[in-house]
């Protein structure tokens, strides 16, 4: 039960990858029944792999993005299940976290 | 709290019958069908449309498995051939190109490792274990051809029956692609395959009423039909990724071209659309009901299970290899067993991977001793004398020995095209000119809107998204010139719109030539006799408005950041000259579905006028010249940007929109285009040389017989990135992409970032298409374009049907079967120090994988000026392939 009565619970996912794998998670995510994410090219950072620099001046392709999606938790398993092989073969994260929404409508 | 996580939805809820009467697997998830199609894809490298044909390393997909296992992997999946035979590199020992020390150096510069090992004993004798992998390469067999083996469900059936299943569900589906990707605003689905294929009386050859009827109840969702079609095979999960890769790598142009719908082509490209989902579905699903149709009608056994994975690549010669070695150091059969364990160590894709690095080092060593002054001559002199085209100028004008000139009648910056390599010594050879190499689009990442365009075309490489819209506006007092110049558009448009809708289809152009042959039969063979020179490009009414206004433009803030990027990363913040020339290029051919290959990639595969138009139109603003000054950069009142064209089929160059150059700079313009002309002759009468049919070059373009225009890149083998002073005078005989860069004046290596990141990767791109074509005309590359017909604007196939063709025409690397292009991997040369480059390549992903997965090689400076090689994993060596302490430790390395 949400602390929050006024809000429904959902998972939050994010997922870290190469600009290259973008549309391949953006279709995941459609696959799987998400309404929508949000697309943030260029990201930075260190993890596992080394250094990752953020924007670079004339390659898009090549810099990491975040992308967030949020969804009933019910999609979660089938999109975490669907990218795991592509996060075994290429760079990159996913965090899976509990959110809160005021306009369920928009996420089912 | 914790999040629910339940298991997957349920299978969809429909089961999905099995024609092939085996084993059904259950339907997978629709999202873990998708991520495994997009990894499958990855054998299929994005094919862009014959409009804007963007060169890109087919193999790009399997980077991350390195150059020795990446080419292993598409040998199987794509059967080409991806690597060099042994015996090339043994004739070129024989031929005296390569030396055992440059053998010795690759191996240890591409395995340091191996290095470290102990001597082996020999007969004897104690042997450097560099030294028999070295007798490997030179005496070792080489591996007889292995049988293909099968890739998806048809093809096993067809292994196990004899059959051409496979083969006819492909003639299928490329005919439906073709005809249904045949005009802008397509769109290719599953369900509209469906539709219309299963009315087709062809069909029944094929498939029976029982799969028909299974066909008609799959789910109209492509990704649940392919669901339901990998489970109708057989396919369960662990499979289903190697099952898909096969489908994929059956039709890897209609793949690749899905591709480039579903990753690369902007949202308002009117392309005809195809998704990979869309093709794969109905590939795979008519694979299942031709394979079950093909077992009932047989009475035979379904298919026994999938393989999991590709095939391992199993050493069966290392024996033989050792023996051989030994043999050759005097050695008997006992002493196999120590140089097998060495030999153990290199497998065959790593052997053949050495082989090439041989060939590749003996080259660079070369190169970088005659930019040392320490070797004279040709610094990438043709390897097959007889065929591959020299370009090479007439050393008596060219620049050699040349220094800067202190007082430049004009710069002129070049696209880092190895074309410009030429034409750049020449004119340096021929007056007070400096030159320039930078990326031809000037950095400046717009789409265009010439006048009377409908839509505007992105004019940066493919790696860049558009940032702006700019479209031409006509000048004061040009208006009804500029009315005119749209509907005489509008009539050329309509005109080319006829001739593309005749062109529309796979087997239309025979249908064209029964129904009008005989109208334009006299015509074009009048054209092939007297070629028409191609006319220079048609001055426009207009000139790029850089304010917004309609949807287009850019605020004032950001044309001056944008001023400003350009001149840093061009190394142009002082001592202008009083004329500053912004050189495109652009390739003008007739007939060549290829052409746009040609014309500048760094434009996105189109020519190279629009991206020098802007580009002069912003330094040339007062109010960005004054917005500049305030960034530490004065552009004096005496300098004016002037945009130009070099015409790569006849190293003409044509300069823009003078129109717009002040009075006080006109009285420069005809010695400058005198000596442009001047030195585009020059270079092209020594081009003609190396073209097959001689002749002079101007009327090639003209032709709409010449199947080879002009070599394109042909020979491309590095970059250069440094001072122009390291190549100036040097013959790199149109081979190289050169890059100016100044080290010093740039500390933070900011603008050495942006080189390696985007240059340097599109010339790994366009070097490797060259190789693969090169090494496998017909798998990798598209064959012979002699036998091309285009499918609308998308591509083209070889004859009336098949799959679209990836790579270059064979007349792009070769003559007849006499290669001529070079197959070597890309050398980036950077005038740097290699602590900066190894930092950049350390917050580098894509750097550490061409170099560490040994794509691309790469020298730079070390503490004592020498070059130094970085080796795969970060390390660095000297030209002979000996470690040299890593810049971190301050061992102080010489």
């Amino acid at each position: 039960m949400s602390p929050w009565p006024s809000l429904t619970p959902m998972a939050r996912i994010e997922v870290v990858v190469d600009g290259a794998h973008v549309p391949t998670v953006k279709e995941v995510l459609a696959a799987a029944g998400a309404r929508g994410w949000t697309l943030l090219p260029g990201v930075s950072g260190l993890g596992h792999h080394g250094e990752r620099t953020g924007r670079l001046l004339f390659n898009d392709h090549d810099t990491l993005s975040l992308l967030i999606s949020v969804v009933p938790s019910e999609q979660v398993e089938p999109i975490v299940a669907a990218l795991r092989g592509l996060l075994d073969d290429h760079h990159g994260v996913v965090f899976v976290s509990e959110t809160h929404v005021s306009r369920e409508d928009h996420f089912r | 709290m914790s999040i629910d996580l339940r298991t997957p939805p349920p299978a969809p809820s429909r089961a999905v019958p099995s024609p092939a009467d085996g084993r059904p697997a259950a339907p997978a998830s629709p999202a873990a069908v998708v991520a495994d199609l997009r990894q499958a894809a990855e054998v299929a490298a994005p094919l862009w449309p014959l409009t804007s044909f963007v060169a890109v390393n087919p193999l790009g997909g399997l980077e991350r498995l390195g150059f020795a296992r990446a080419t292993a992997e598409a040998r199987h999946w794509t059967r080409g051939r991806t690597q060099l035979p042994l015996g090339e590199l043994r004739a070129a020992v024989a031929a005296g190109r390569v030396g055992t020390a440059d053998i010795d150096a690759a191996v240890r510069l591409a395995r340091p490792d191996l290095a470290r090992l102990a001597p082996v004993a020999v007969a004897g004798r104690w042997v450097d274990p560099v030294g028999i992998v070295r007798r490997d390469l030179l005496v070792g067999p080489e591996p007889a051809s292995a049988p293909h083996l099968p890739r998806t469900a048809g093809e096993r059936w067809d292994a196990l029956r004899g059959s051409d299943v496979a083969d006819r569900v492909d003639a299928v589906v490329t005919a439906w692609a073709a005809r249904t990707c045949a005009h802008d605003g397509d769109v290719a689905s599953f369900a509209d395959w469906r539709r219309t294929a299963l009315r087709r009386r062809s069909l029944t050859a094929l498939v029976d009423d029982e799969a028909r009827t299974w066909l008609v109840e799959l789910p109209v969702a492509p990704v649940e039909a392919l669901a339901g079609a990998l489970a109708a095979l057989g396919v369960d999960g662990a499979g289903r990724r190697h099952e898909l890769r096969g489908q994929v790598a059956r039709l890897r142009g209609w793949a690749g071209y899905a591709r480039w719908c579903d990753e690369w082509a902007a949202a308002d490209d009117p392309s005809p659309r195809l998704s990979l989902v869309e093709l794969v579905a109905v590939r795979a699903a008519l694979e299942a009901a031709a394979v079950a149709t093909d077992a009932r009608r047989a009475g035979a056994s379904p298919l026994p299970p999938a393989p999991q994975g590709a095939p391992t690549s199993v050493d069966q010669l290392l024996g033989e290899r050792a023996a051989a070695v030994a043999r050759d150091l005097g050695g008997d059969a006992g002493d196999g067993a120590a140089v097998g364990d060495v030999l153990a160590r290199v497998g065959l894709d790593e052997r053949a991977d050495l082989a090439l690095t041989a060939l590749e080092r003996a080259a660079g060593a070369h190169l970088l001793a005659v930019l040392d002054g320490t070797r004279s001559g040709p610094a990438l002199p043709p390897v097959l004398p007889d065929t591959l085209p020299t370009r090479a100028v007439d050393p008596s004008t060219s620049g050699a020995g040349r220094g800067r000139p202190t007082e430049p009648l004009a710069q002129v910056a070049c696209c880092i095209d190895v074309r410009s390599e030429p034409l750049r010594r020449q004119l340096e050879g021929t007056g007070p000119y400096e030159t320039i190499g930078f990326a031809g689009f000037f950095g400046v990442a717009v789409a265009v809107r010439e006048l009377g365009w409908p839509a505007a075309e992105a004019r940066c490489p493919v790696l860049v998204r558009p940032a702006h819209e700019l479209a031409v506006a006509p000048r004061a007092g040009e208006e009804v010139a500029a009315g005119r110049h749209v509907r005489r558009l509008g009539r050329a448009g309509a005109a080319d719109h006829a001739l593309e809708e005749a062109h529309h289809g796979a087997a239309s152009p025979f249908a064209l030539a029964e129904a009008a042959g005989w109208l334009a039969g006299p015509r074009a063979a009048l054209r092939t006799l007297l070629p028409r020179r191609r006319r220079p490009v048609a001055e426009e009414p207009g000139r790029f408005r850089l304010d917004p206004a309609d949807g287009a433009g850019m605020d004032l803030d950001e044309q001056v950041a944008t001023a400003a990027a350009v001149l840093s990363t061009m190394g142009l913040t002082d001592g202008f000259a009083p004329l500053v020339v912004l050189c495109g290029h652009a390739s003008r051919s007739r007939n060549n579905p290829h052409a746009s290959g040609l014309d500048c990639g760094a434009c996105g595969g189109a020519s190279g006028a629009d991206s020098a138009r802007v580009a002069a139109a912003l330094l040339d603003d007062p109010d960005v010249r004054r917005g500049l000054v305030a960034r530490g950069i004065t552009i004096p009142d005496g300098t004016w940007f002037v945009p130009a064209v070099h015409d790569t089929v006849t190293d003409e160059v044509q300069l823009l929109d003078l129109v717009d150059v002040p009075a006080s700079h006109r009285q420069l313009l005809p010695r400058l285009q005198g000596d442009l002309a001047a030195a585009g002759a020059a270079v092209a009468a020594g081009r003609a040389e190396g073209l097959p049919g001689g002749g002079a070059v101007a009327a090639r373009g003209g032709d709409p017989a010449q199947v080879r225009p002009e070599w394109g890149l042909a020979g491309c083998s590095t970059i250069v990135v440094g001072p122009r002073s390291l190549t100036a005078g040097v013959d790199l005989g149109g081979r190289a992409f050169l890059h100016s860069y100044e080290a010093g004046s740039d500390p933070e290596g900011a603008v050495l970032e942006t080189i390696l990141t985007a240059p340097v990767v599109v010339a790994h791109w366009i070097t490797s298409q060259y190789l693969f074509s090169a090494l496998d005309p017909e798998a990798l590359g598209a064959g012979d374009k002699l036998l091309h017909n285009p499918v609308g604007a998308i591509g083209v196939v070889t004859g009336a049907a098949g799959d679209l063709r990836v790579g270059l025409p064979r007349q792009s690397t070769a003559i007849g079967d006499r290669r001529v292009h070079e197959p070597l991997r890309l050398l980036v040369v950077v005038d740097a120090p290699r602590d900066r480059v190894e930092a950049i390549v350390a917050r580098n992903e894509v750097l550490r994988t061409l170099l560490d997965g040994s794509w691309v090689h790469l020298v730079a400076r070390g503490a004592s000026g020498a070059w130094r090689w970085r080796t795969p994993g970060g390390g660095w060596a000297d030209l002979d392939g000996i470690p040299v302490a890593a810049p971190a430790t301050g061992h102080g390395e010489a």
